[in-house]
């Protein structure tokens, strides 16, 4: 029993010890939880392609320009508020390590929010400068009204250089050049010094007599009016005066220091989507299934070519995962390598598909990324399915780019192409 | 064990002037727990109820930071105002909360959003209700009466938080233009300096149809602001009546 006892103390004091020690070293989160984001958010909504990074390190102040397209799916799921209302094209970084000095959709201007179509494509430039030195993971990323975040791909991109150094200048419309970085901080601390001297001056002039006790028993005596003396009415009139004198004196100067104001502006527009001609090439799902021993989606598909000219299918990509057919697609050098499915996308048959010409397609996606990025979490949630872009290539290197949608079943027994 | 009998119930201070430094001791140790309670409390209630609009320049419009912040932030002090004044006659409660709210909004602002989360101070910077506090106290005592207190005071506690606050946030309003869109310096710091969690369309800015009115909302929402203050406090002067009618039987015991 005393040896029980002992266990149990000795258990909690290493369990207490644990406890502290997580909360006094706490691991810093470098990335933004992105696979915590439900799979439907992920795999069904936006879909992101073509992203690039300028470059994988910046100096204070020099520029870092992210550039891509992204996809709002024609089937976007019921249950999400839909990107039509509005959005905002954001950037999912820790803070404001960078700067956003300028971003445009589709060539408008990036500081509307805007409402955008579902099933339409959108070209997006974000221009960031760096401002803190650091290593931070840089994502593109839509806030959709009612359904928050969705992040796009992210990449390691390092500022170096010296925080001190940064500045930010402006010139206002009325032609004054000055430095946001700074501006107007010692106004704003000038004038809150000046009220917490007002205010020191009033608590000072009561705290300096008795307080609480004996004005207490005078007041439950009944002699509460004798406490308030002829010194606390004139103390109490030029308080009084001095804030209204202070308030209207501050007000008249900034009007005269600050003849040209604005209120503040919200910025909401519609963003029409890109004009792109219709894909050449339709897809129906036939049954689409997750292989959970073997990591691995598996497509059969009624693939039809409505082209001219042939075309090979070179890569499936969903939840910012590429996945890549190696005979046709390769990924810039430059890309983020966690975002590319190592064993890439199994193809058969593995050829182009003719002009005209319907044939079903089996096609297996594996990789670990299903389980590490949590995606096959989408098996809990309300509705399973799976969403994304096919991206098929005709001889000329010419894009074809068709979304595509379907349940999902789970599967806990088959086998994969590679094991037959 | 007579004499520690004795010794326990002896009486503590045996002269005025003992019984005095006692007291003054009292007040202090009450001051300062009040202090920091109030910073606590008055600062999780600003957050819960204005937030956004203290937090950041480019939320201070001239509809709704105008007219809310006065509003929501005048209830807390006038209850602690009541239990000060029918207790101790004691006029500075409204200063003293706007004080000690400036004080941990000054806190959060440099530990928290500049030194852990990097924004630049003049992007984040807090209005101050201090000379709001100021009138409202100066005026219960001059008039020595809740409800003229709060009919004059509560309606200048709207009004000047606009006078005091303008010289804030007007150099803020210059008017740039970012690459065809006429924009404030303010909004022109939203964009700058990226919040993930905050896009341009949460913004709770100059909505609704004011402008119908006038050329600019502001007189509007200032007078509104005035006179919800009025009604406000007297909720909440209420609110303080209950709080000493129920609670202030332990004070008699000390």
């Amino acid at each position: 029993m005393i040896r029980s006892r002992t266990t149990c103390r000795t258990a909690a004091r290493r369990a207490l010890l644990i406890l502290v020690c997580a909360t006094l070293l706490p691991a810093i989160a470098y990335a933004h939880g992105e696979r915590a984001q439900e799979p439907s958010l992920r795999l069904s909504t936006i879909q992101w392609y073509d992203t690039t990074w300028s470059s994988q390190q910046v100096s204070v102040n020099q520029e870092l320009v992210v550039t891509g397209r992204f996809h709002i799916m024609g089937s976007w799921p019921l249950e999400i508020p839909s990107p039509t209302t509005l959005t905002f094209l954001n950037v999912g970084v820790p803070g404001p390590v960078f700067t956003r000095a300028e971003s445009e959709v589709n060539g408008v201007n990036g500081v509307s929010s805007m409402a955008l179509q579902l099933g339409g494509d959108y070209a997006y430039r974000i221009v960031l400068r760096g401002r803190l030195p650091g290593r931070y993971h840089v994502h593109p990323m839509l806030d959709v009204l009612d359904a928050g975040a969705i992040l796009g791909p992210g990449q390691w991109v390092t500022v170096v250089g010296d925080p001190a150094s940064f500045d930010d200048w402006i010139t206002t419309l009325t032609g004054r050049r000055l430095n946001l970085v700074s501006y107007g901080l010692r106004t704003v601390i000038g004038w809150h010094l000046v009220w917490v001297a007002l205010a020191l001056v009033w608590l000072g002039y009561w705290i300096r007599k008795p307080l609480l006790m004996p004005r207490y028993a005078a007041v439950q005596a009944g002699e509460g009016d004798r406490l308030i003396t002829r010194g606390d009415r004139m103390m109490a009139a030029v308080m009084l005066a001095a804030t209204l004198v202070t308030a209207i004196v501050a007000f008249a100067v900034t009007n005269v220091a600050n003849p040209v104001t604005i209120p503040l502006q919200s910025h909401q527009t519609k963003v029409p989507a890109l004009d792109e001609p219709p894909a050449s090439v339709t897809i129906e799902p036939e049954t689409v299934t997750y292989l959970v021993p073997g990591r691995t989606v598996q497509f059969h598909l009624r693939v039809t070519n409505h082209g001219a000219q042939p075309v090979r299918l070179g890569e499936f990509t969903t939840a910012n995962l590429r996945f890549l057919n190696a005979s046709v697609s390769r990924a810039d050098p430059d890309y983020p390598p966690d975002l590319l499915a190592p064993a890439g996308l199994l193809v058969q048959p593995n050829r182009p598909i003719a002009a005209s010409e319907s044939i079903e397609m089996y096609l297996e996606a594996t990789s670990p990324v299903w389980e590490t990025d949590r995606l096959t979490a989408l098996m809990s949630d309300p509705t399973s399915r799976i969403g994304g872009l096919f991206m098929f290539f005709d001889p000329a290197g010419k894009r074809s780019i068709v979304e595509f949608s379907s349940s999902i079943v789970p599967t806990f027994t088959g086998h994969l192409v590679g094991e037959l | 064990m007579a004499a520690s009998l004795r010794a326990r119930t002896a009486p503590a201070t045996v002269t005025p002037e003992e019984r005095n430094r006692v007291y003054r001791r009292f007040d202090l140790v009450v001051a300062i727990l009040l202090f920091f309670l109030f910073m606590g409390l008055y600062h999780v209630v600003t957050m819960l109820t204005v937030g956004d609009w203290d937090f950041w320049d480019d939320w201070k419009d001239s509809r709704w930071w105008l007219s809310f912040t006065p509003v929501a932030e005048i209830a807390m002090p006038s209850a602690i105002l009541f239990i000060f004044w029918s207790r101790f006659r004691l006029p500075f409660a409204a200063t003293f909360l706007t004080f000690s709210l400036v004080a941990a909004e000054w806190l959060n602002r440099v530990l928290n959003m500049h030194g852990w989360a990097y924004f630049p101070l003049n992007f984040i910077w807090p209005a101050t209700l201090i000379p709001c506090g100021l009138a409202l106290d100066t005026t219960l005592l001059l008039s020595d009466s809740i409800l003229i207190a709060g009919i004059v005071g509560g309606f200048l506690w709207g009004v000047v938080f606009y006078l005091a606050n303008w010289p804030l946030i007007a150099p803020f309003l210059a008017p740039v233009n970012l690459h065809g869109a006429l924009m404030s310096l303010a909004d022109l710091q939203g964009f700058h300096y990226i919040r993930t969690g905050t896009p341009e369309y949460i913004r709770i800015i100059n909505r609704g149809t004011l402008r119908t009115f006038g050329q600019d909302p502001v007189y509007l929402s200032v007078a509104f602001a005035g006179f919800m203050s009025i009604v406000v406090y007297m909720v909440f002067v209420g609110v303080g009546w209950l709080f000493v009618k129920s609670q202030f039987s332990w004070f008699k015991k000390i």
